[in-house]
Order: C-alpha cells, then structure tokens, then sequence
C-alpha cells in the first residue's frame, strides 16, 4: 500500500466530519433527541471520523472483487465505529434500538453524501486525464 | 532547454542525440533516464522461445501467481523479473503501478473512467480494461501532472 494513498483517506475524514456536523447540527435543530454540539463532542466527532478511516485503511487491504462488496465493508467499518465508540464509550446515546436506528440513519447518509462527493472528484479526474492523454495523442 | 526535431522520411532508425553540461542537470538526467529506459531492448518468453521488443512495446505488465506477463499490443510474454524490480527500474518512465498486480504505460493508455468507490478504470489503446485501485490512484494522477 503506497504512503501517498494516505491523504485519500484525510480527505475522507475531513469531508465525513463536516457532513457529521451539518447533519447532526440540522437534526438537532429539528428534533430534541440528539446530544447537543459543544467543543468535547465535536473532538468526540473528529475522534470517530479519524477511527473510520483508519479503519478503511486497513480493510481496504481485504481482497474483495466486487465493488459493492468493497463498499459495504466500508459501512460497516463506519458502523463499528459510531455504535462501538460514539455510543458505546462517548455515550452518544443509549443503546436502544429508536436511537440505534436514527444513528444507522444517520451514518448512511453520510456515508453516501461522502461516496458520492469523492465519485465526483474522480469523475473530474478523470476527465482531467482524458484531456492530457488526447492532447498527447495529438503531438 | 532547445529541442531540435528533425524528420526523416522512412525508412530510418530513430536516432537520438542529446548535448548536456557535464554533469548533467536534474531535468537533463531524468531525461537521459527516460529515454534510456523507454528505448531499452526487453527479453520475454513465449512457448520456450525468447523474444526481444523494446519497453516502449510493452501495454502493461501483470503479476499472475508468482509469475510476471508482458502484455503487447496482441502478445503475452513470461519475463523472470518480478513485479516489485520492474517497478523500481521503471520508477522515471511512463510506467506507473496501478494495482497489487498491475504497472500499467500510460504512454498506451486510450482513456479513464470513473467507478463508484474510488476506483478507476483505464482502457487500453488495443481495447483491454485495466482497474486502477484507489491506493495507487495518487501516483496514477502524478503522471499527468495533476
């Protein structure tokens, strides 16, 4: 595993916590069952949001073919961390299944808003690339 | 740095001279490097039989259990070295690694595409499609300068 791939995974992390905290800021504001934003809770988020990268870092080294595979490991590694960490030793919320439920909810979405933001970047990527490779075609 | 490019009709031996401070530069070397490597004479295998083509032949070079393939336009060649030495020998040239396996020549890449995840997946200029792993995607996009 090359070293450079590590700022893949810090720019997943810094792009997982901003979601983290516009989502739960919004809930928070809509609804009076999510802990409050305070500056341990935010360290706490940050805390989580590094963990599951670490955490895809090294399952990454799992040899899956399929794509979707690839992806679901990547949940569950998110999955571990909030209901594991944040509920289980941050006591985010308590382990019932309401609040177990909105947190899956809630890690989904931003699991997709992620994926979906770093398909963009490579979508953009790689039509950079296109554009190099023709102009290089063309020499 | 000037560059002289003089064409010549075929039939001709492409033929190379490059004048230099001596040492040369850094930019210089790495060229020296490169085209040293890209006009370099390659030896692979082939039903028992040795065959000689040179870098610049070479599409992509795969490591299938334990043993190292050359991959042509429309050829597939054995070679001894392992994957790992073909990497560090092609360090400067067009060559890159993409996969555990895979060291792709962008010099024979036709296009990229994206795929969900983070993958990529690159299509040769003989239509074969390679998938480029997240892990090497950064040293991938450094080849083209981005």
């Amino acid at each position: 595993m090359k070293k450079k791939s590590i700022k893949t995974y810090i720019l997943t992390d810094c792009i997982s916590f901003t979601f983290s905290v516009i989502i739960i800021a919004v809930i928070g504001l809509m609804q009076d069952v999510m802990m409050s934003i305070d500056n341990v809770v935010l360290l706490q988020l940050f805390t989580c949001t590094t963990l599951i990268a670490i955490l895809m870092y090294f399952t990454e080294s799992i040899p899956v073919e399929s794509q979707l595979a690839a992806t679901f490991i990547h949940f569950v590694d998110t999955a571990l961390v909030i209901l594991g960490v944040g509920g289980g030793i941050f006591k985010w919320f308590p382990w019932k299944a309401v609040y177990v439920g909105e947190v899956v909810a809630i890690l989904t979405v931003v699991f997709i808003m992620t994926t979906l933001i770093i398909t963009w970047q490579n979508y953009h990527l790689a039509n950079s690339i296109n554009e190099i490779i023709k102009e290089r075609q063309h020499e | 740095m000037k560059i002289v490019i003089e064409y010549v009709a075929p039939p001709f031996e492409t033929e190379l001279t490059i004048k230099c401070s001596n040492p040369p530069d850094a930019a210089t070397r790495q060229i020296i490097h490169s085209v040293q490597n890209i006009s370099r004479d390659v030896i692979g295998s082939k039903e028992g039989a040795f065959h000689k083509f040179t870098l610049a032949q070479i599409f992509y070079i795969e490591s299938v259990d334990e043993k190292t393939f050359l991959y042509l336009a429309n050829d597939v060649f054995e070679t001894d070295q392992r994957l790992y030495m073909w990497e560090t020998q092609l360090e400067h040239t067009s060559f890159v690694r993409i996969s555990k396996s895979t060291i792709l020549n962008t010099d024979k890449l036709e296009s990229i595409r994206s795929m969900l995840g983070g993958k990529m997946e690159a299509t040769m200029q003989n239509g074969e499609k390679l998938i480029i792993s997240r892990h090497y995607l950064s040293e991938f996009r450094h080849k083209f300068g981005i």
